[in-house]
């Protein structure tokens, strides 16, 4: 991660702030921390309901991949074509990073992450490798009643086995308050994404992506004292070509700061661990299980989301006004491919032209400068800044 | 105990991408059954567009690992995309229809298993494609297995202006690493009853739509008697399988075995494919009490782990007349017996289910699989086992290097072949062969 101030934003004050920053620069600090507390409960994706993981009284900690390091214990197990940020994290526990962390939660909504979940299972089975406990959260995101009622029998599942690893039985009040509190922090979220919409951009995609990338690695009460903050100070221009990033999710800026170099500016972040990570509120009329379950199953997306629906894409790039798409696939991608000719389609009968990055590395490195820049000296005028 | 062996198994890297030469030879077919497996195939093909285009059948192109006993039942003739992808590698036309999908914008390097269908439905070239390519089908059905399935045939479902059914494949905490000798008697146990219930939920839901679509009505009964008949069929393949494993020499080469197990599965239950599973067992039966081997010099009993060579069949008997490799083992006939056969039929959609509901999860993911083909190593006194590791099929390359450790340390040299089912660009024979060649002249000492 690299941890400079943004080049095109110059906010009221220091960014990242310092309790960012630190959980940018280690990522497993705080759940380490937070040990001392309670259990800590790893997970890998944004299909995971965190508001259980918070009202059992754990640190939530989504696992960070270890960008661009060699795998290669992994590469004992794994074979090719997995996600390379399931092949980092495998690396990661099979390092024992992550030795301090009582349970890790995949889900079902991910080819790699599911298979990931086998391979870990296998080799405490085998006890070839020391790993920690997995646990398979099963969410099912076809559209039909009876996968709803098997992911209810899911999300409860997942509340007996967090009642099982803390003792203590979850209590409606404080599922209901972790919903209220990871309500506000969507609902705040919001208001940044507002500013990355406004014309000008009033917050640069670089802050944005690492300001997710830290939501993940905090607390939730102190990734709100963040946005609170963030929300207080004015925001700054942040120029350039308005950029949807769509395609395989980024969990690092380097995409976005080689976009900003070569003159474009991301607005918008298609991707799992961009705009559609926390997804919208969960309802707070329901019972919070069928809440959450609902929730998980209709509004948090993934590679499996069926039907594939491009409206939220053309959705996301009008309101952020945006003027081109960067299409980026990992070399491993091969799922989200396939809505492409679709999705181009759609983007450029509303006017955004799209660059397509096939077969990229993940991190992105700097082989793509080239690409980037000549996209954007061949846009139209109107659409250079 | 076997030694267990270094478990650092090699791995043949693909050449760059080519053309296929046309050097791909057809297999050798030593059975007679073979020829009349294949011709039955060739003939319910070749009148099913009649069949569909004049007499106006319903027609239903389903994944492998889909309920094809729901359109036995209703009289609804169904194509398996698995059998339709490897006849058109078979005919050397893979390269063509990857370059369509990749004209069209779709990525050509994926899952190309599942996509040479659609890929041969978007050329919409009939004097190209086998038949001149498949009626347009009532329903396209798959079981979302691999991330990319819901994609790939909703695209295909489009293309051809027809439903796509999807089924779930949900995970799988019970893992019984020795399901084989559980599943056909307690298989609500081993596959979880909420997996059943789920795909049997799905099942109704696709009999619901089948009866509004096509008028028929499927019966319970029919059923029943069908999954009977199933049981009758896979005992006898399963019987087959039990001989191929403990004859020497291996009467059978794995280009007879496949044809003579997979297109009676395509049928299973009928009175066709239940004479043929029984014709297949008896020549079988007299091959081995003849003495009659696969090949002349039996040295080296194999493993094939993974789907065939589709694109070129002749590669395993290259192996066999170089080295007196036989591949006494492939997948598709012991199979017949763990997932197919199931006792108790009270609740004939439940066994049913039981049997679809986890087809792909225990060949491809460990436990099950490593544990199953190491159970099956030993069965069959392999010396060598050779795994397809096709790198652009993620469900097919998975659980490869867990299988290939626990081959390892059960005593099995084990080589890791990186190399597709359906696409041979970049195949070449010799090269391939001599790389086995290379393995088992450092590995197998006969």
């Amino acid at each position: 991660m690299t941890m400079v101030a943004s080049e095109n934003t110059r906010l009221g004050r220091e960014w990242p702030p310092p309790e960012l920053a630190a959980a940018l620069r280690e990522p497993l600090a705080r759940a380490r921390a937070a040990k001392a507390n309670g259990p800590v409960v790893a997970f890998v994706s944004n299909n995971i309901p965190i508001e259980l993981i918070v009202a059992a009284g754990c640190f939530p900690l989504q696992l960070p991949a270890l960008q661009g390091d060699l795998t290669p214990r992994a590469d004992l197990y794994m074979e090719q074509s997995f996600d390379p940020m399931a092949r980092s994290i495998f690396e990661r526990l099979l390092r024992q990073d992550c030795s301090f962390v009582d349970l890790v939660v995949f889900p079902r909504t991910a080819d790699s992450f599911h298979r990931l979940y086998y391979y870990l299972c296998e080799l405490q089975r085998t006890a070839s490798e020391r790993v920690p406990e997995s646990f398979l959260y099963d969410l099912l995101h076809t559209p039909w009643y009876s996968s709803a009622e098997y992911n209810y029998a899911s999300t409860v599942a997942f509340r007996r086995r967090l009642e099982d690893l803390t003792g203590v039985e979850m209590s409606e009040t404080a599922m209901r308050a972790s919903i209220a509190l990871y309500n506000r922090i969507r609902r705040k979220l919001s208001l940044v994404s507002e500013r990355r919409y406004s014309v000008p951009c009033a917050f640069a995609g670089t802050d944005a992506i690492e300001l997710l990338i830290a939501s993940q690695q905090m607390a939730p009460e102190a990734f709100e004292g963040v946005l609170d903050d963030l929300l207080t100070c004015p925001g700054r221009v942040a120029e350039g070509t308005r950029v949807i990033v769509v395609g395989s999710a980024h969990d690092t800026s380097a995409l976005h700061r080689a976009i900003a170099r070569a003159g474009g500016q991301v607005v918008a972040d298609h991707h799992w661990r961009g705009d559609l990570l926390f997804g919208p509120c969960v309802d707070e009329s329901l019972p919070p299980l069928r809440a959450l379950t609902t929730h998980y199953h209709r509004d948090s997306a993934s590679v499996r989301t069926y039907p594939t629906a491009i409206a939220g894409l053309i959705e996301s790039a009008r309101r952020a006004r945006a003027q081109a798409a960067i299409f980026y696939y990992y070399a491993e991608e091969e799922s989200l491919t396939w809505d492409y000719p679709a999705q181009a389609a759609a983007l450029a009968a509303i006017g955004v032209p799209a660059l397509r990055l096939d077969s990229q590395s993940y991190p992105p490195d700097d082989g793509i400068q080239p690409e980037l820049s000549r996209f954007f000296a061949d846009l139209p005028l109107a659409a250079r800044v | 105990m076997p030694t267990p062996r270094a478990t650092t198994g090699l791995v043949a890297r693909k050449p760059e991408r080519s053309e296929a030469t046309g050097a791909n030879s057809a297999s050798r077919k030593d059975l007679a059954c073979t020829q009349a497996a294949t011709a039955y195939q060739r003939d319910y093909v070749k009148s099913l567009r009649r069949r569909v285009s004049e007499d106006g059948e319903p027609f239903a192109i389903a994944q492998a690992d889909t309920a094809h006993e729901i359109f036995h039942v209703m009289g609804i003739p169904v194509i398996s995309n698995q059998w339709w992808s490897a006849y058109i590698a078979a005919k050397q036309l893979s390269p063509h229809y990857l370059r369509v999908l990749e004209e069209k914008g779709f990525p050509s390097a994926s899952c190309r298993y599942c996509s040479l269908g659609l890929a041969c439905t978007l050329d919409r070239d009939p004097t190209r494609a086998p038949w001149g390519g498949l009626p347009r089908p009532t329903v396209i059905t798959a079981r979302l297995t691999c991330d990319c399935i819901q994609r790939v045939f909703s695209h295909w479902a489009s293309a051809m202006n027809t439903r796509f059914y999807p089924f779930e494949a949900p995970g799988w905490t019970h893992k019984d690493p020795r399901w084989f000798e559980h599943s056909r008697t307690r298989w609500g146990e081993v596959y979880e009853a909420r997996r059943i219930d789920l795909h049997v939920e799905e099942m109704k839901g696709l009999i619901r739509f089948l009866e509004a679509e096509t008028h028929r009505t499927f019966d319970d009964g029919k059923l029943a008697t069908l999954m009977r008949r199933i049981n009758e069929q896979e005992e006898l393949l399963y019987e087959t399988a039990l001989l191929l494993g403990a004859a020497r020499p291996c009467p059978a080469s794995i280009a007879d075995q496949i044809p003579n197990v997979m297109i009676p599965q395509w049928h299973r239950g009928s009175d066709w494919a239940i004479q043929h599973a029984r014709r297949f067992r008896d020549e079988v039966k007299e091959r081995v009490e003849r003495g009659i081997g696969a090949s002349e010099r039996e040295r080296i009993r194999m493993m094939w782990i993974g789907a065939g060579v589709w694109h070129d069949p002749g590669f395993f008997n290259a192996l066999e007349e170089r080295h007196g490799a036989v591949f006494v083992w492939s997948m598709y006939l012991p199979f017949a017996g763990p997932q197919y056969l199931r006792d108790d039929l009270g609740d004939p959609l439940r066994a049913l289910a039981s049997r679809i509901c986890a087809m792909n999860e225990v060949l491809h993911l460990p436990p099950w699989m490593n544990e199953w083909m190491a159970s099956e190593a030993k069965r069959s006194s392999i010396d060598a086992a050779v795994i397809l590791a096709p790198a652009h099929h993620r469900l097919s390359v998975s659980g490869t290097k867990m299988t290939r450790r626990t081959l390892e340390s059960a005593g099995v040299p084990t080589l890791e072949i990186e190399a597709d089912m359906v696409d041979g660009q970049g195949w070449e024979r010799e090269r391939m062969v001599n790389y086995v060649s290379e393995f088992l002249q450092a590995r197998v000492r006969r």
